[in-house]
């Protein structure tokens, strides 16, 4: 098979420079989705937006969000043209930041809440299916690795720019430059129009594959995606409200608490784009469970320093596992998935099934978190949240079996391995 | 292609399902643009609107209360204790805006709670405070007004500054007595001042939506009601 004879993620039997597109692809979609997070909060209250406005314009962003998760995946999976799926989310992204830039009145600023909850369900999992489309199972843990990368080097390359613009130029101007940088995502997207062509003869392969005739409530009922689902809830959970908790604490205590935060949030991200290629890799050779393992044990490990001192410094070198963990899970998440579902009809179903039970710890777990520091303290609440956090490791560790495929599942077993 | 317009169709459909069901839940507000507020009151006054944004106006007026200036309208004070009088503002333009069905003639069959109100303008110049910024008197920067508390005299008491943060990461709200801040509603940029340093903020108790709100105050003035805490 092709795959054999590839190296990391790049493409022989796929269109040329495809592999390269995708990298930007997903280096500039994570520098739009910077635009779209908790920045949007400071944007609305600068034009004069109150609270109560604010949180139920994001609310309806998260609640939107979460509502097309499954649906959202399901579509991709009967769409067959992925890569035009993930244009025209990328489309969608540019019609909210413009939405959001040129006049942020409240119909208009739900719509785009809307609209960009909507198209981040399609845009992930049709990522994924490209990348799925252009290395093919056995060697998804690199491409996927790759992928890790590139968006992590997008994510703090939006926060430094959008910091910058935020600070120096408009806050508005933050959403045009959002908006500006959807176009380059859509030209990193070129490369891989005829991926779908060139993929369509090799779509007669998933008989190969062992799970391909199965329903999808068969799929979702999967042991393996369930208990990593609930592995991938709980971690979310315990991880979401770390960083909103510490960077209170900064704002209160550091000497210079802006440029501090912005560091717990950037380092992460070089930590990202430097270990995940490695996660993908040590998964590919050493199986999925020994990643998630170390990467979920940075959690308790971070929460429970952050309990036991408020030293800037400290803090900040702390965010450090947060990159680790991070790499661990954003590659093991699409690769467990692909593991399961890849090659099935429902794969992006499966992952917006994942994606949801994520979207659930999260929405959930910052305002638990944010109550236990209100009301029992934050040195508590980190407790709680280690606690939940080591609950997430032993649920790997004891019941979350191994989902790399066998070799027996197809010729090129040690395609993954190789290199 | 086809695939395509099915993309677009279901999240279209999505999309104007959850506005129509948001829409439907919440009764909306405009937020006014960022320029100064407009000298023109709006002749409704208490049409249920209670938008803070959009109530600056009036807020300004009601609250230098207790200066009642010569009142020409025979308007019915609410019965409700906490209400004053509405000064009016001076009347500049004196003349009943043809919109005001009400004449101020019989205020018997006006239902309680309801005033007489004309368009007047306003004598002097007032700013939005709403998503300002705030500067300390040596130009560092220290947030932005994100709330404006007011007590039940309806007097405004608190301003909640949203303080620190990156991107909006990690920002707190400050509670801080009014009298701390100073207005400069005059020049082309209106800007708000703000007595205190960076450090002052930093070390304050963030405000948590407590009726009864620690606010960072002057030592000797004390407002009653809001003890002034500093760590």
């Amino acid at each position: 098979m092709a795959q054999a004879d590839e190296k990391a993620g790049s493409v022989s039997a796929a269109p040329a420079g495809a592999g390269r597109g995708l990298d930007w692809f997903n280096l500039f979609v994570a520098n739009i989705q910077t635009g779209f997070g908790p920045f949007i909060a400071v944007y609305l209250s600068g034009v004069g937006w109150t609270q109560t406005a604010i949180g139920l314009a994001l609310g309806i962003g998260t609640v939107s969000s979460m509502a097309s998760q499954i649906p959202a995946g399901a579509l991709v999976d009967i769409i067959p043209d992925k890569t035009r799926v993930a244009a025209f989310s990328v489309l969608t992204f540019t019609a909210s930041a413009l939405l959001l830039a040129i006049h942020p009145i409240p119909l208009f600023v739900y719509l785009a809440e809307i609209l960009h909850g909507v198209s981040s369900c399609t845009l992930g999992p049709a990522t994924a299916a490209l990348s799925l489309l252009l290395v093919g199972r056995f060697a998804m843990g690199l491409r996927l690795g790759r992928n890790a990368r590139y968006a992590a080097i997008g994510n703090g390359m939006g926060a430094a720019l959008m910091g910058a613009c935020g600070q120096y130029v408009s806050e508005r101007a933050v959403f045009y430059l959002t908006a500006a940088l959807t176009l380059p995502a859509l030209f990193a997207l070129l490369p891989l129009r005829r991926l779908n062509q060139a993929d369509a003869r090799s779509d007669a392969r998933p008989p190969t594959l062992p799970q391909a005739g199965r329903g999808s409530w068969r799929l979702l009922a999967d042991r393996r995606l369930l208990v990593f689902c609930a592995c991938a809830m709980l971690f979310t959970f315990a991880n979401a409200p770390l960083l909103m908790l510490i960077s209170g604490t900064l704002t209160a205590h550091g000497s210079n608490p802006s440029l501090l935060i912005a560091a717990c949030i950037v380092l992460p991200q070089i930590i990202v784009a430097l270990a995940s290629p490695a996660a993908g890799r040590l998964a590919e050779r050493h199986g999925r469970r020994i990643v998630l393992i170390a990467g979920f044990s940075m959690l308790p490990l971070r929460c429970l320093v952050f309990a036991a001192t408020r030293d800037p410094a400290i803090l900040v070198a702390t965010q450090a596992l947060d990159g680790i963990a991070g790499a661990a899970f954003g590659v093991m998440l699409p690769l467990i998935v692909t593991d399961v579902a890849g090659g099935t009809r429902h794969f992006n179903l499966s992952l917006g099934a994942v994606g949801f039970g994520v979207g659930i710890g999260s929405t959930l777990s910052t305002p638990a978190a944010g109550w236990m520091a209100d009301h029992v303290g934050t040195r508590a609440a980190f407790f709680a949240l280690a606690a939940v956090g080591a609950l997430a490791v032993a649920l790997t560790v004891f019941v979350m079996p191994e989902t790399r495929p066998q070799p027996a599942g197809g010729p090129d077993e040690a395609t993954g391995s190789g290199s | 292609m086809n695939a395509l317009q099915v993309t677009r169709l279901a999240a279209a459909v999505c999309a104007w399902a959850l506005v129509a069901g948001c829409a439907g839940l919440v009764s909306r507000q405009e937020p006014p643009p960022a320029s100064t507020a407009p000298p023109v009151e709006t002749p409704a006054v208490d049409a249920g609107d209670s938008s803070p944004a959009d109530s600056d106006p009036q807020a300004a007026i009601s609250h230098e209360v207790g200066t009642p200036d010569p009142v020409m309208v025979p308007c019915i004070i609410p019965p409700t204790p906490k209400t004053k009088v509405k000064p009016r503002a001076k009347a500049v333009s004196a003349e009943p805006p043809p919109s005001q069905s009400e004449t101020p003639a019989v205020p018997g069959n006006r239902p309680a709670g309801l005033v007489d109100a004309r368009v007047q303008q306003m004598p002097v110049s007032v700013m939005s405070i709403l998503g300002k910024r705030v500067q300390s008197p040596t130009g560092e920067d220290l947030g932005r007004v994100v709330d404006v508390l007011a007590d039940d005299a309806g007097r405004v008491r608190v301003a909640i500054i949203d303080f620190g943060g990156f991107l909006g990461v990690g920002a707190r709200r400050i509670a801080v007595d009014w009298p701390l801040l100073r207005f400069e509603p005059n020049g082309k940029e209106p800007s708000l001042e703000l007595g205190l340093t960076r450090e002052q903020l930093q070390k304050a108790p963030e405000y948590k939506d407590n009726p009864r709100p620690q606010t960072l105050a002057e030592p000797q003035a004390p407002a009653p009601g809001a003890s002034d805490a500093k760590q």
